[in-house]
């Protein structure tokens, strides 16, 4: 991959960075891995314990997915995140926008989150439990609540930083205090916003994943510990390949989304 | 009495616990209905500090600032203004973007399309309507913010070095451009600039700023011959003379600022935090 | 003046702090959900006195510290290189493009079996939860350099060797060092994880074994104690950071 010419824009280069993490020209290494990890288990030159080649791997999933209980693990972890991530968004947005109008919740939450962002939410399980039980409500709430800061983080920062002579130029032109809020500044910040959402996606996933470890029932992280309790790797990584796709089909679909919302903003190039 | 009445007006503001700053004091200028008038004046003198109190969007400590006989109370349609980085609506297209002003005040459907057409055609940007922000060049976004404003008919226009981010080529287009629109559609225009020969040119009189704290150094009067083409104009000796006379002040005026930001280290600027 | 102002930036936790004791003391949450703010204090101080938790800490930490640092030599490394031969990133970039969606904790019952349950374990879970980041964010930033820099430097005579370490290193350093960042706090989760899953020792195993030992107090104080390790060593690096970009123009 050559630099990109001199006069590329910042979003030109950006794209020919590690976007193409995400594209599909690698896939024919990745099928020339997959291929190397196969044949290199069957031959024993990896253990095939640790790591069972990639068709019997497929082999258990489809074993799995006949009982039908992959299925109800997956939807089990989807739904959690998405509900974490409506609850993150929902209660995140608001007070990130709220932050940046008012100096009195800026004063009182700018310090909470800033602690809070490096902190490991994770560490937080057993007060959720201790509060919550060990079912839905607490895993969906500690995801809700860890993804909550960087989403907060980004609204208000993004809410913070909308060109000034761009609200100015709204209140030039007669727009009231109420409508300045959703008509002009939220549209401006719009772009950050989503940036925030997109980097929680995954950690959503993540947190639920690991929150079904911890407590067992249904779920991919309940589904792995229990086959890991019988060293049913096949199927530990049958769980881990639901997980890792759900995560990449996540992110792909909110790319289309904010494509399609923000096909105004400068960063969406055409060929992307 | 004129359009735009400022009198005394000084403007001062913390910086932090310790120190303040005055950016403008007792500045005393009168733009009469109609006219030119361009604000020139070192950089930092608070040329646009004062452009945006006329606009309402920043309070005076001292003085007052009469339009039309009423104080100032805050942004208005009534005062179209211009920013040097055009400040579109990223999000809506051009047509939007003109639209704006007249879905706010609440214009019926068809006499605001219309408007809006007529205007851009005015501009000069027929056909590109659907086009966003993103994809248009300095000086076609700068036709779009014109449009917007006047879109409001306003009786005003505050312009803040509207083409300070154009090229050279570009710059010297829209100023005709502002001009021929300006002959179409008679408004009062203060009209903020550092370069000098962009106020000689476009202005009836030309206000010139001092360093900070600023106040009104000089007027000169650069009412010319319009009917004669740009070229000719500019080569004429009472435009040069003109210039020179206010580049002359401008050039004191800048020195004494450096002078001052020697002494008490660079203090920055209210508008640009 | 600067540090005055700093302390009083974090005034709002006093406030939490005393909406805490209140709201237990009057009644309004149940002391069994929620143990007075003073008593954790005190339970983390006895705690801190006996030795008990710096014990714990000292463990967490020795895991973290070994894991991380592995985490971002080799990563920087590694993704530095495949900025700059072409060679490298070819080769490494199925591998990378691969495992960056997979949830390492997920992994964490597979690891198990490989390892055994000790140190190692929360080590190696650390190392490969942060590694792929880190090396993506490296690549980023050698390859985001403004190769204006580079070529005034190849202008002045600077072969390819020098390049690297004179120029490219120095310029992508704010952004390496700034993916680092991200990297640490990422160990630190993934450390607080890999104990919940499956530790003796370490602060994390603590706080999860005080709760189901109903020691209430002390599963708070434990975890007020992770929460402040975190933000700990984040302010630290953050110090760390303003020390080696010094030259950097403040925007």
């Amino acid at each position: 991959m050559s630099a990109p010419p001199e006069n590329a824009s910042g979003a030109e280069r950006a794209n020919s960075r590690w976007g193409e993490i995400l594209s599909y020209r690698p896939i024919y290494s990745v099928l020339a891995l997959l291929i190397a990890w196969e044949v290199a288990s069957r031959l024993a030159l990896i253990n095939p314990y640790f790591l069972p080649p990639p068709s019997m791997v497929i082999e258990r999933a489809y074993q799995i997915l006949l009982g039908e209980k992959l299925l109800q693990h997956l939807a089990g972890t989807l739904l959690r995140s998405l509900a974490a991530l409506a609850l993150c968004i929902a209660m995140g947005v608001p007070l990130g926008v709220a932050m940046a109008r008012i100096a009195p919740v800026r004063w009182f939450f700018d310090p909470l989150i800033s602690l809070g962002l490096p902190v490991p939410k994770i560490a937080l399980w057993p007060i959720f439990v201790l509060w919550f039980g060990f079912f839905d409500t607490s895993k969906i709430l500690l995801t809700a609540f860890a993804c909550a800061f960087p989403v907060v983080s980004a609204t208000y920062l993004g809410t913070r930083n909308v060109d000034k002579f761009v609200v100015w130029s709204a209140l030039n032109l007669g727009t009231g205090p109420h409508r300045l809020l959703w008509k002009v500044v939220f549209r401006a910040a719009a772009p950050e916003i989503l940036t925030g959402i997109q980097t929680v996606l995954p950690i959503a996933i993540i947190i639920v994943v690991l929150t079904e470890m911890l407590s067992g029932g249904t779920g991919l992280g309940a589904m792995i510990m229990y086959a890991g309790r019988f060293a049913d790797i096949k199927t530990v990584l049958v769980g881990v390949l639901a997980a890792s796709l759900m995560g990449y089909a996540m992110i792909k679909l909110f790319e289309q989304l904010r494509r399609r919302l923000l096909a105004w903003h400068q960063e969406t190039s055409a060929t992307a | 009495m004129g359009a735009i009445d400022a009198v005394g007006v000084s403007k001062r503001y913390r910086l932090d616990r310790k120190r303040e700053v005055t950016a403008l004091e007792g500045v005393d200028l009168e733009v009469g209905q109609n006219e030119f008038v361009a604000l020139v004046g070192p950089s930092g003198c608070g040329k646009s500090t004062f452009l945006y109190m006329v606009g309402g969007f920043l309070e005076v400590s001292e003085g007052r600032i009469l339009v039309n006989g009423a104080p100032v109370r805050g942004p208005g349609p009534d005062r179209g203004i211009v920013f040097q980085h055009f400040a579109l609506f990223p999000w809506l297209t051009v047509r939007r973007n003109v639209l704006y002003g007249l879905e706010e005040r609440g214009v019926p459907l068809e006499e605001r399309q219309r408007v809006a057409r007529d205007l851009i055609t005015l501009v000069g940007l027929a056909g590109f309507e659907d086009v966003y922000p993103k994809q248009l060049s300095g000086g076609m976004k700068q036709r779009v913010a014109i449009a917007r404003t006047l879109a409001l008919d306003p009786e005003i226009l505050l312009m803040d070095e509207p083409f300070g981010a154009l090229d050279a080529q570009t710059r010297e287009m829209m100023q005709d451009e502002l001009l021929r629109i300006w002959g179409l559609r008679r408004k009062t225009v203060l009209f903020i600039t550092h370069d000098v020969r962009e106020a000689v040119y476009l202005a009836d009189r030309v206000a010139v700023m001092t360093a900070r704290p600023g106040k009104i150094k000089a007027l000169v009067d650069t009412r010319h011959d319009r009917s004669q083409n740009a070229a000719a104009l500019m080569a004429s000796p009472e435009f040069a003379r003109s210039v020179n006379e206010i580049w002359e002040i401008v050039r004191e005026e800048a020195l004494a600022a450096q002078r001052l930001e020697a002494r008490s280290g660079d203090l920055g600027s209210p508008s640009r935090p | 003046m600067t540090r005055l102002a700093a302390s009083g930036r974090y005034a709002p936790l006093l406030l939490v702090a005393a909406g805490w004791e209140l709201a237990v003391l009057s009644g309004a949450i149940s002391p069994n959900l929620l143990p007075r703010f003073s008593e954790v204090m005190a339970t983390l101080w006895d705690l801190l006195r006996s030795f008990e938790l710096p014990r714990e800490i000292g463990v967490s930490l020795l895991r973290q510290m070994i894991g991380f640092t592995l985490a971002v030599v080799i990563g920087v490394a590694v993704g530095v290189t495949m900025a700059r031969l072409r060679l490298v990133d070819r080769a490494l970039r199925p591998l990378v493009t691969l495992g960056y969606p997979v949830p390492v904790v997920a992994l964490f019952p597979v690891l198990v079996l490989m390892v055994g349950l000790d140190h190692r374990l929360q080590i190696i879970v650390i190392l490969l939860g942060s590694i792929l980041p880190t090396i993506v964010s490296s690549f980023n930033a050698a390859r985001g350099v403004d190769h204006y820099l580079v070529w005034s430097a190849r202008n002045l005579g600077t072969g390819s060797r020098r390049m690297l370490w004179k120029i490219v290193i120095p310029a992508a350093l704010p952004e390496i060092l700034s993916g680092i960042r991200t990297t640490l706090s990422l160990s630190f989760v993934l450390l607080v994880a890999a104990e919940q899953l499956g530790a003796d020792r370490g602060i994390g195993a603590f706080a999860l074994r005080a709760g189901q030992n109903g020691f209430y107090t002390g599963m708070f104080a434990a975890i007020l104690t992770i929460g402040l390790m975190g933000f700990a060593a984040d302010r630290l690096y953050l110090a760390l950071m303003r020390i080696l970009l010094r030259w950097q123009e403040q925007e």
